[in-house]
């Protein structure tokens, strides 16, 4: 026990006072830096001497700079980053969508029903050049309307395009930083504010990261963080980092999002990216901007095709179509035929018909067919089945007017589901598409089929349609009572691929297979179609239906791919129809975006309450250890005071 | 404890201050523009809903034009049969005087000229003309359909013009209906009856004067029947235009009933969330001044 002990006590509370107030005012200059967490000087007393009268206080010491930090918060956030990202960056990328299909912008609704009403128009004054020209002019706009939509989409998809190539540069540059400073932190001593301050801003990286793409991560032994792909490919591996590649597509010619792993080579990751900003990006120019283009492209089609269908009858079936026909980019490329406007801009109005027959050139039953088309059911995109029916055989009351691989089927307010199949199923060598009809507990419903050429199933001795198929195998392999009615309903095609004519044979709910036989047979009889058809009975008395042309013929069975149907839907219904799924999309976005934001606003409070700097809190501790300074640096005056006094009375003055 | 960072209480602020602007940018634009869809995402269904509306409209619109061109054929139509009910009445009085056995042959003969002079009128009524349209002419409306002498080179067959999405009407009334027919269980041609008058006439036939006065009693009653259709046609454009500004009104309202802005509601929530700002705005700049820097000696 001595007075220079004394001056090493208030040594040591000044050196503490100070680091302390260092710290202090290290946050109060953080206070506004994204992801730091509040430090504090953790003061611990020095080990005291034992002495006789007991332990003597040594004064005290700094244990460790100690950063308030939840990890488990700051990866909740982290997760919670990627869905604000995700959520926002749709948010806005639909809002882009929505603005080319906005009706005040498009006018895609205006349009097409201008159009169909100019040949309404028309068809009130069959022969008015006048309601011609106007008819040409508000066709060409449709048109142009189709164009810059779809271009707009196009357009979209690039500049989505180039938002990807510009993220994967900041993924790669975040990463490189998470590289760095993971060396930086395996370098530095645990528990200083250096090593606090990087593990801040590795935070703050790995956070931004998960706003991107998504990603899982942990920390390693040696406090190391390694970042992964949702399917577990590396992306930082301790100090070091992978980086993303921009691959264009070779078909597409849009971004494919690669990895260059540790062997070198680069994998294609883009399937993997669902999450965060890249993923909403990836999402939104794959799947979202490809859906609104095909949607596009099937109403311009349908338009196209039925339009030029009637149109093509005009003045003796002279065939002039309106609209350049054409089979892909319907949306991209639908303008008016050159018979209609010549290449010099000029319109042809003589080639504009509004009547069948050269021998009535006032009548006006183009005009009005192609006018009512306004008021028709057309033909959906190909994941539509149609509205149930309670019979096959019972007419829907629908009239319409159907474009099968441009094959227009015309729908009579007579026709049941039924009569529609065999419509449908007569056109299929054109088309490719056959009709069948499904039996559910929600009632009938038109399932029409088209086949691939891959796909095409082949049919023993071309004697059958493919669309008889299912039929076919319930009669030949399922024993019935052959006077009995079936209850089963369709159609059996005779003579397809034979590239001759094709003989329908009806199947009602009433028919027993007798009847059916017997109709078969009278084909043969009447067309000569070779099929002959027999009953062959079990022990039971149940029989089946044998089918032989020379031989027996066998009934394959096929794969049978994709569906397509009707909508229910006038072109403008459609058109309105695909106007709502957008607005819902985006709403549903907003939505979220609000949803998922309000969660990371109320973890970054938590965040706050542990992390946060708070001036008034460092205020009041700047003044506690300012005071402590104060007091520390008179307990040197004192000490001195108390060695004077004794240097005094050894006679030694100062 | 809460204790809140400094840092993330102006971000706070800052949220809850943006959220109200966007409110109050919304509710402005509402009233600014009489409308609170305004955007598909604002009400998806309301939105589709309502360009379905608006494209029924527009076909609507157009409904009403066919209308309106056919009632002003109609009224046409109506002239014209009047005519050929004049002429005819004239030529029945005629009839009846030459039928008479105390006129002579020289008489009988200069009515052929005047019977003559009324078959040009009626073939004049009959190749009546509308803009580029012979309104008798059928679907061949281009050109005349009657000759001089009274054969019709038009079509029975007329177009059908939709006046709704289900109903379609005659686009107008073919010659043939107008100048042959059914009347008394007989079949009637006008012109065909006076030519036979003016033959009968030239060669003083009084035989045939006889015939002839009971063929064109046929004519006058046919040519009454076809007045009364004629009413007929034009009165049911009328009622179709009635309905047609009917289904106007219903859809205008509809459609403002899905996407017109509530006005007195618009109008308040402005002023509510307006005061919701302006608080929000005086609570942050009262907890501002709780700063412990103001409280500290300089």
């Amino acid at each position: 026990m001595s007075v220079t002990t004394i001056l090493n006590i208030a040594q040591s509370a000044l050196d503490a006072s100070q680091v302390a107030i260092q710290t202090t005012s290290h946050n109060i200059a953080n206070v506004d830096t994204p992801g730091y967490s509040e430090q504090q000087a953790v003061l611990e007393e020095a080990t005291p001497t034992p002495m006789s009268i007991g332990l003597m206080g040594n004064g005290v010491s700094v244990e460790q700079i100690k950063s308030y930090y939840d990890q488990s918060l700051q990866n909740a956030i982290t997760n919670q980053n990627s869905g604000v990202q995700q959520q926002q960056t749709l948010e806005t990328s639909l809002t882009q969508v929505q603005s080319i299909f906005n009706e005040d912008n498009s006018q895609l609704s205006t349009n097409l029903t201008t159009f169909f009403n100019d040949w309404s128009t028309l068809s009130t004054d069959p022969t008015s050049t006048a309601d011609k020209e106007t008819l040409a002019s508000d066709g060409e706009s449709l048109c142009t309307t189709f164009n810059t939509m779809y271009s707009d989409l196009v357009n979209l998809q690039g500049s989505l395009n180039g938002q990807v190539n510009s993220q994967i540069a900041d993924i790669n540059n975040t990463t490189s930083q998470i590289a760095s400073l993971n060396k930086l932190i395996a370098e530095s001593t645990n528990g200083t504010s250096e090593a606090n301050d990087y593990i801040d801003q590795r935070n703050q990286l790995v956070q931004q990261l998960s706003g991107y793409m998504n990603i899982s991560y942990f920390t390693d032994a040696s406090n190391m963080v390694d970042v992964l792909t949702a399917n577990g490919s590396s992306l930082v591996d301790d100090g070091v980092s992978y980086q993303l590649t921009v691959d264009p597509n070779a078909t597409t010619g849009l971004t494919d999002v690669g990895l260059q792993g540790p062997s070198g080579s680069s994998q294609d990751i883009t399937s993997q990216i669902s999450g965060g900003s890249l993923g909403a990006l990836l999402t939104t120019r794959d799947t979202t901007i490809p859906g609104y283009m095909n949607n596009l492209n099937g109403l311009a089609q349908s338009i196209m095709q039925n339009v030029n269908y009637f149109h093509e009858q005009g003045n003796d079936s002279a065939g002039i179509p309106f609209f350049q026909s054409s089979t892909a980019n319907y949306a991209q490329g639908i303008s008016l035929a050159s018979q209609i406007e010549n290449a010099s801009g000029a319109v042809q109005t003589q080639n504009i018909m509004a009547s069948s027959s050269t021998a009535n050139p006032t009548g006006n039953d183009v005009a009005l067919a192609i006018a009512s088309l306004a008021n028709e059911t057309v033909l959906g995109d190909n994941t539509v089945t149609s509205t149930a029916a309670s019979s096959a055989t019972t007419p829907l009351g629908l009239t319409g007017h159907l474009a099968i691989d441009g094959v227009p089927i015309t729908v009579g307010v007579g026709d049941s589901l039924s009569t529609i199949m065999t419509n449908i199923n007569a056109v299929t060598g054109q088309t490719g598409v056959t009709a069948s009809i499904t039996q559910s507990s929600a009632g009938y419903q038109l399932v029409l089929t088209a086949s691939s050429s891959s796909g095409n199933i082949s049919v023993a001795n071309g004697d059958l349609d493919t669309s008889s198929q299912s039929l076919l195998q319930t009669l030949t392999t399922n024993p019935v009572n052959a006077g009995t009615a079936m209850n089963l309903t369709g159609t059996i095609q005779l003579g397809a691929g034979n590239g001759g004519n094709e003989y329908s044979v009806s199947v009602q709910p009433t028919d027993t297979l007798t009847d059916v036989m017997t109709n078969i047979n009278n084909i043969n009889a009447l067309d000569n179609t070779g099929v002959v058809a027999s009953l062959s009975t079990n022990g039971s008395g149940d029989s089946v239906l044998v089918l032989t042309k020379g031989s027996q013929i066998s009934i394959p069975s096929g794969t049978i791919t994709g569906t397509i149907g009707l909508a229910g839907a006038t072109y403008a219904d459609y058109e309105a129809g695909v106007v709502a799924n957008i607005g819902q999309a985006t709403k549903t976005a907003t939505n979220l975006s609000t949803y998922n934001q309000n969660m990371l606003t109320s973890l970054q409070q938590q965040q706050s309450q542990e992390s946060g700097v708070s001036i008034d809190d460092e205020m009041s501790n700047l003044i506690k250890f300012q005071n402590a300074y104060q007091a520390a640096a008179s307990i040197y005056t004192t000490a001195e005071t108390l060695m004077n006094s004794l240097l005094e009375a050894v006679g030694i003055t100062t | 404890m809460m204790r809140i960072g400094d840092a993330f209480r102006y971000q706070l602020y800052q949220t809850a201050l943006s959220n109200l602007e966007g409110q109050l940018d919304n509710t402005a634009e509402e009233v600014a523009s009489g409308k609170k869809v305004m955007v598909p995402s604002d009400d998806p269904a309301s939105y589709a809903q309502n360009l379905e509306i608006l494209a029924q409209q527009s076909q609507n619109t157009q409904y009403k034009n066919n209308l309106d061109s056919l009632q002003a054929q109609g009224s046409y139509y109506q002239t014209s049969v009047n005519s050929i009910s004049n002429v005819l009445s004239s030529i029945q009085q005629l009839a009846i005087e030459m039928a008479s056995s105390t006129v002579d042959a020289n008489s009988r003969a200069s009515a052929a000229n005047q019977v003559d002079d009324l078959i040009q009128q009626l073939v004049t009524v009959g190749n009546t003309k509308v803009g580029d349209t012979y309104i008798f002419g059928g679907t061949m409306a281009a050109n005349a359909p009657y000759t001089s002498n009274g054969t019709f080179q038009g079509s029975a067959e007329v177009g059908q013009v939709a006046v709704s999405s289900s109903t379609t009407v005659d686009a107008g009334i073919s010659g043939q209906t107008i100048f042959t027919g059914t009347a008394n269980g007989q079949a009637v041609d006008i012109f065909q009856t006076l030519q036979t008058f003016s033959q009968d006439l030239s060669s003083n036939n009084t035989a045939g004067l006889q015939t002839d006065l009971g063929n064109i009693n046929n004519c006058v009653d046919l040519t009454a029947n076809n007045l009364a259709y004629v009413g007929t046609y034009t009165k049911n454009i009328s009622n179709l235009l009635t309905a047609n500004s009917n289904t106007d009104t219903t859809l205008s309202e509809d459609s403002s009933d899905l996407v017109s802005a509530d006005m007195a509601k618009a109008i308040s929530d402005y002023s509510t969330l307006s005061t919701a700002y302006q608080a929000a705005l005086y609570t942050m700049a009262k907890v501002e001044s709780l700063n412990i820097l103001d409280y500290l000696p300089a």
